[in-house]
């Protein structure tokens, strides 16, 4: 499992002779980081990171906020077709992605977004997904609670940010780490929606550059080492609330 | 009297609140998902390339997809990556989950392992694969030299699995029976490799949930190990087992990066996916109304797969 890492790492960190005469030893006999040097040099990796990072944080941050005010909506107020509305929320959940990339494809270009970072963050901004996961949350914090708030004089919206999202913490990281992780890794959406080279991701850059073989192997094992590891570092950070996200709910980003 | 009047102003401004509360998700929900599944219905029953106008006309796309074989091709080659894909990594992951389950030194280790592919992007894993699947100087080969296996190009190979084994025993098969093709193996081998340790987690909170005192009893009736696992496990787990199955072929229906970064559904569509399908039509040949017959097709397929697991799983709850 894990050493096709293993060598993608090693393969990385030899040089060029090296790559192609001791190419399965996972030490190299000599490291060296003139790929890591050669892939910032040759492709604006430096920005397709940065790219990356701009639309995986948006989407995290605007999807905590929009995705916790709708959940509270849900699961501590009284509203007409609050039912109806919650079982159309589930619906969308069941629709695939690639059933309706081409409309939403459409819906963007009539807004003139194609090919901007708008046309890669607004269609995420909230989820279903999110809303469905902290509204069953919201709904284990006892009503009592509530009623001690409203009795001192605190509103809903402070309520929800000063109490209700404070011991949502575990939760919500569950919920920005698979959204952040899922940005990180869209390759499918940058590819259909964005064709300038200065906003392309990190993964769909690579990718390009991959295609167009402007990379070699040693060069290309660099590139993904960069690619991932932001990832990796999320993940050891915060490794309970990985394995606790998958089970609490099944969620996965094909 | 006068505490229902005051109860029920407060549930008057609560309605005013609660929409405004919803509106951003809805909003998004509305624009870019809820229009675009009607959108795409009736762009199916239509021709339009985007310049010109949207015709329509009835069925013809529909009609159209069963007559063209690069579709069935599609289908086809879809269904075999889910016939691989689907039995081999419930397999795997039930196994490694079953390992892990028992009390092992750097269980953290081992679960951060083989969780790591299902971290990583479809972009990444597919590099470092086309790295071990490269012809010459691969090292998939290079073991396989080992045991006198010829070396494949295995992601630039058309011909059949099968019929690729039986030639290198000297026996020709016809060529129906060639199975899928090295290639569609080689990027179901890969996918399998990512998704293994997702499917594990989730049997694994399964395995956790199974009272000890049940093994405790059988034991002290005179179980074994294998009668435990087939009388206890199998039984208990089988939910979770179905939930898993129902999941990997919803997936398995909608795999497309991996035929997207490393083959693009080629050699002569030996690899070619129903979604790599849909996209190539849609956004290469703008055929926009045929590719989104194609995505209603797909959608078909998720809808049933997805009611019988509602329907059989019932009112159990997985969240």
């Amino acid at each position: 499992m894990i050493f096709p890492f293993l060598w993608g790492i090693s393969t990385s960190l030899k040089d060029m002779r090296e790559v192609l005469s001791n190419p399965f030893s996972i030490i190299p006999r000599q490291i060296t980081f003139i790929n890591y040097k050669n892939v910032v040099k040759s492709i604006p990796i430096v920005r397709f990171f940065i790219n990356s990072l701009i639309v995986s944080i948006t989407i995290t941050a605007s999807q905590l906020i929009t995705c916790s005010i709708s959940a509270y909506a849900f699961s501590r107020l009284k509203f007409p077709f609050r039912d109806g509305l919650f079982y159309i929320l589930l619906g969308t959940m069941m629709i695939p992605q690639h059933v309706i990339m081409i409309p939403v494809y459409l819906i963007l270009n009539f807004f003139r977004l194609i090919d901007t970072y708008a046309a890669m963050i607004v269609p995420f901004i909230s989820s279903a997904f999110g809303t469905f996961l902290l509204r069953q949350f919201f709904l284990t914090v006892p009503k009592e609670l509530e009623e001690a708030a409203t009795l001192d004089g605190c509103g809903h919206l402070r309520f929800l940010f000063r109490i209700m999202i404070p011991l949502a913490r575990p939760i919500l990281a569950t919920l920005a780490i698979f959204t952040f992780m899922w940005s990180w890794n869209n390759y499918l959406w940058p590819l259909i929606v964005t064709n300038r080279i200065e906003i392309r991701t990190l993964q769909y850059g690579l990718a390009m550059f991959k295609e167009e073989g402007g990379l070699n192997w040693g060069q290309l094992m660099a590139g993904t080492t960069i690619a991932t590891i932001p990832i990796l570092i999320l993940f050891f950070i915060a490794q309970k609330q990985f394995i606790k996200g998958i089970t609490l709910t099944g969620l996965k980003e094909g | 009297m006068k505490i229902q009047h005051i109860s029920h102003r407060y549930w008057k401004s609560d309605v005013k609140r609660a929409f405004i509360y919803i509106l951003p998700t809805y909003l998004i929900l509305f624009i870019f998902i809820i229009i675009p599944i009607f959108f795409a219905f009736y762009l199916s029953f239509n021709r339009w390339n985007l310049l010109g106008n949207i015709k329509f006309i009835g069925l013809a796309n529909y009609k159209k997809l069963f007559q063209i074989e690069e579709f069935w091709k599609a289908l086809i080659n879809t269904f075999y990556y889910t016939f691989i894909t689907v039995p081999v990594g419930i397999g795997l992951s039930l196994i490694l989950a079953l390992l892990l389950n028992s009390k092992i030194k750097g269980l953290m280790f081992y679960r951060a392992a083989y969780f790591m592919p299902v971290m990583t992007s479809v972009v990444a894993s597919a590099f470092i694969w086309q790295w071990i699947f490269q012809s010459h100087n691969g090292i998939l080969n290079h073991m396989l030299g080992f045991v006198g296996v010829k070396p494949l190009s295995w992601l630039n190979e058309p011909k059949g699995i099968f019929n690729v084994i039986f030639n290198s025993l000297g026996l020709n098969i016809p060529g129906f029976l060639g199975g899928p093709s090295v290639t569609l193996v080689a990027i179901s081998i890969m996918s399998i490799w990512k998704n293994t340790g997702y499917y594990m987690i989730i049997f694994l909170a399964g395995l956790q949930n199974i009272p000890k005192t049940y093994y405790e009893a059988a034991e002290i009736d005179g179980a074994g190990p294998v009668r435990r696992f087939f009388s206890i496990t199998l039984p208990i787990l089988s939910p979770t087992t179905f939930f898993v199955l129902i999941m990997s072929i919803i997936f398995s229906f909608q795999v497309f990066e991996q035929v997207a970064v490393t083959t693009k559904g080629g050699p002569l569509n030996a690899s070619l996916v129903l979604v790599y399908f849909i996209y190539e039509r849609a956004f290469k040949f703008l055929e926009v109304g045929f590719a989104s017959s194609a995505a209603f097709i797909l959608f078909a397929i998720v809808i049933i797969l997805t009611y019988f697991q509602v329907k059989i799983l019932g009112k159990r709850v997985h969240y």
